[in-house]
């Protein structure tokens, strides 16, 4: 008897949700980009666990998951590249003052 | 199988844990802190598996390379960034309503399905050699593109977050 | 001895299909390499020229490669079919325009510094864009759908100096970070339903686990897909970002992103769906009839969506000052119009869907590079920098007046056809509350599209001084205009020709090892 895979699943789950709330709620520049990467581990988990125990097991439920941490890690540093571009000329990292395109 | 049980146990909490402090935690510098454990428990659940590769490049790259990138977010921008109020208004109960049916109607799916007994078996061949072995010939096509990827990343952080000699 | 016969597998595929990509693939490494090694003051519009002439390449083995039989490399790891050349044939132009507009725009000395790296990363997008067209695995196609999008989160943030330019480029990332997690959860749990990322695997699977309980899990992931792909085409439940992206972004990529990027939004989006979703078959259990899911249940979502965005899009492009701004919401209204044929599903439906994207490729790239003329030259992006245009210069008014016309579907341009066909398809499916929404927010859009004309015509200028036109955007503007008129007196013959070029039947046709 092994763990199943509704428990994986159940992990992956909770982790998205709060990287979620973290990415909408959070002022923090960079903690959103923190809980995007969050939701995309809990994608990750997704893959591997089906990786082992879903419905038709194979090995590239892993190799999606290295694409997915591959593209993760790039999208982080251009994001906070483009924060610091921001940060140089606004000095702020608080996502709530970046409203100077209101209508 | 007991001992797969619990460390399957102490992994998830470690997991969830971290991920937890890190939306109830204020300094910025601890909630990043906080997330590296996230990060290293995913790698052990990676791990229990039997997704070796999987779990030594996550502890590279995330526990690793993208917490260290983000402290650095966090020094070259403001060192004691705190999270004294969260953003105002209903806007923050209403994302958390949203979130929680949204939580409740996955995990209702994801309970009621039945998954079966089947699960592949990686320990006999070498997990390195396969995936290898996949990538480079039938997964040869998004691999090559992923390096492109990764250098427009590259030459987009350098032409974006370099200082400019201030404009002449 | 495996790795012998593994290089075998390898060679034995005719990669010469492939040639479009190697060629955009190519010319953006050679203009990074000529762009390290030129002195830095000299003027970098030789390499715009060099990436043009690569476009028109590639565009030429595209058309070499129309008309021919399905090739499909890797088990269909990449394929080459009457959809993806259409799609191809379409980002290829795109961006051909978007080249002759930014020649124009980019001023080294004030808003883009870097313009060497600004060209090549248009290129990569485009190559991004390119595998997203012609590919047949979730992989390939969220790598491609990654290129695309991480390409443009740098080129929106180009304009560095300029706080706009920064604040959008990272609400761009935000979002469509957050649009890209949502689509791989959805597609992380069809590969564990399905246990393949191959999407004509991924067909036949789900139709069988579908009856063993899972039916909930599949219509959970088609959702968690669309609201990520909705991020890239800018409809409803996704569209927010589109009016502070554009609005931030240098005019050329707004021109981008509201062409190529939407279009390659809809590439994936109907290869997946159609292929994947497309034989899903539902069985009622009281009166024991069979129907497709994706027509049956899944397209009613559909509509709904496009019927959301063309009324969101509409109302709030009325309000708009800003005329970027007020294209971007006109771009979500026309992401819900273009959703109205995949809601619809009738036997042209891809052929409807092709001939409104051509109309809308000629009439919002002929339209933005006047937007960047008449900015550029009133240095304000108002609605008022177009009052008295038809004093400065006559031509270009009259020919932005056709592309508006054009936007907004009315007669003698390529728009009212494309209009009026999907308009049919909704009757023809008997759609009429989709229909009505249609006929209603196009005349809702002719309020806002008609007061930019009334400022060229009938409002005085600040300046009667003739506008210059430099020779790259007179280009653009008469192809757009050629485009739009022929398309408008001829819709029969551009029909014929995509529904005998293009077929869509060979997307069904799996390569298969």
């Amino acid at each position: 008897m092994s763990i199943p895979v509704t428990s994986y699943l159940l992990v992956a789950l909770i982790l998205f949700c709060i990287g979620l709330y973290g990415a909408l709620t959070k002022r923090n520049a960079v903690i959103v980009l923190l809980s995007i990467e969050l939701m995309l581990n809990a994608v990750n988990i997704n893959l591997v666990a089906f990786a082992k125990y879903g419905m038709f097991p194979n090995i590239s439920g892993q190799i999606f998951s290295l694409f997915t941490i591959t593209v993760a890690a790039a999208e982080a540093a251009v994001g906070l590249a483009i924060l610091i571009s921001l940060y140089r000329n606004r000095n702020t990292v608080q996502v709530d003052e970046m409203d100077l395109m209101k209508r | 199988m007991s001992g797969e049980f619990i460390a399957f146990f102490v992994l998830a909490l470690l997991t969830i844990g971290g991920a937890v402090f890190m939306i109830s935690f204020t300094r910025v510098v601890h909630m990043v802190v906080a997330l590296a454990f996230t990060f290293l428990g995913i790698a052990g659940l990676y791990v229990l598996l039997e997704a070796e590769f999987v779990g030594v490049t996550q502890v590279l790259v995330y526990s690793g390379a993208i917490s260290i990138l983000m402290l650095f977010g966090i020094m070259l921008t403001r060192h004691d960034a705190t999270e004294v109020t969260e953003r105002k208004g209903p806007f923050k109960y209403i994302a958390f309503a949203g979130i929680a049916v949204f939580f409740i109607v996955a995990f209702l799916g994801i309970q009621s399905a039945h998954w079966g007994d089947q699960q592949a078996d990686f320990t006999k061949q070498n997990n390195v050699k396969e995936i290898g072995i996949q990538l480079f010939t039938h997964y040869v096509i998004p691999f090559e593109a992923v390096s492109v990827l990764l250098l427009v990343a590259l030459v987009g952080a350098i032409i974006l977050a370099k200082k400019e000699a201030e404009d002449e | 001895m495996s790795s012998v016969s593994k290089w075998g597998n390898l060679a034995q595929y005719d990669w010469s299909v492939m040639s479009p990509e190697f060629i955009i693939l190519g010319v953006a490494t050679l203009l990074s390499l000529l762009d390290l090694f030129m002195n830095k003051k000299a003027d970098r519009r030789i390499l715009a020229w060099i990436g043009f002439l690569g476009i028109i390449v590639a565009g030429y083995f595209v058309v070499r490669n129309t008309g021919q039989n399905v090739v499909s490399i890797l088990n269909d790891m990449y394929r080459v079919d009457g959809f993806a050349n259409a799609f191809k044939l379409l980002f290829l132009s795109g961006v051909a325009f978007v080249f002759l507009i930014s020649l124009t725009y980019i001023d080294e000395s004030k808003n883009i510094r870097y313009s060497g790296e600004y060209y090549y990363l248009i290129l990569t997008a485009l190559l991004g864009a390119m595998l997203m067209a012609s590919s047949s695995d979730l992989i390939t196609l969220f790598v491609g759908l990654e290129l695309l999008s991480i390409s443009s989160y740098i080129l929106v943030g180009t304009r560095k100096q300029h706080i706009h330019s920064n604040e959008s480029a990272f609400k761009y990332v935000i979002s469509g970070g957050i649009a890209s997690a949502i689509t791989l959860y959805g597609m992380s749990f069809i590969y564990g339903l399905t246990g393949s990322t191959n999407l004509y695997v991924i067909a036949e699977r789900l139709s069988s686990v579908f009856y063993d309980g899972f039916d909930f899990l599949v219509y959970f992931s088609f959702f968690l897909m669309f609201v990520g792909f909705a991020f890239k085409i800018s409809v409803v439940p996704y569209h927010m970002w589109a009016p502070d992206v554009y609005q931030g972004a240098p005019t050329p990529i707004a021109a981008f992103l509201s062409v190529v990027s939407k279009a390659a939004g809809f590439a994936i989006v109907l290869r997946v769906f159609l292929i994947s979703f497309g034989s899903l078959v539902s069985f009622d259990m009281e009166t024991g009839q069979q129907g497709s899911v994706l027509v049956n249940t899944l397209s009613v979502y559909i509509a709904i969506v496009a019927a959301a965005s063309m009324i969101i899009g509409n109302t709030l492009a009325m309000r708009q000052v800003n005329i970027k701004r007020m294209m971007a919401y006109s771009g979500i209204a026309q992401a819900g119009y273009l959703l109205v044929p995949f809601a619809t599903l009738t036997v042209l439906m891809f052929e409807q869907t092709m001939f409104y994207l051509v109309a809308y490729l000629f009439a919002n790239m002929g339209a933005f590079a006047i937007i960047m003329l008449v900015n550029r030259d009133q240095k304000t992006e108002d609605l008022k920098s177009f009052a008295g245009l038809y004093h400065r210069a006559p031509w270009m008014a009259i020919a932005m007046t056709f592309f508006l016309l054009s936007l907004a579907g009315l007669p003698i341009t390529a728009g009212f056809f494309g209009k009026f066909y999907i308009f049919m398809s909704a009757i023809v499916h008997s759609s009429y509350w989709l229909a009505g929404i249609m006929l209603a927010t196009s005349v809702v859009s002719y309020y806002y599209y008609f007061g930019v004309i009334r400022q060229m015509y009938m409002r005085p200028g600040k300046t009667e001084a003739p506008l210059k036109v430099p020779a790259s955007i007179g280009l653009v503007v008469l192809i757009a205009l050629v485009g739009t008129v022929a398309a408008g007196i001829m819709p029969d013959p551009v029909m014929q020709y995509i529904h005998h070029k293009f077929p869509l039947q060979q997307m069904f046709q799996p390569g298969g090892q």
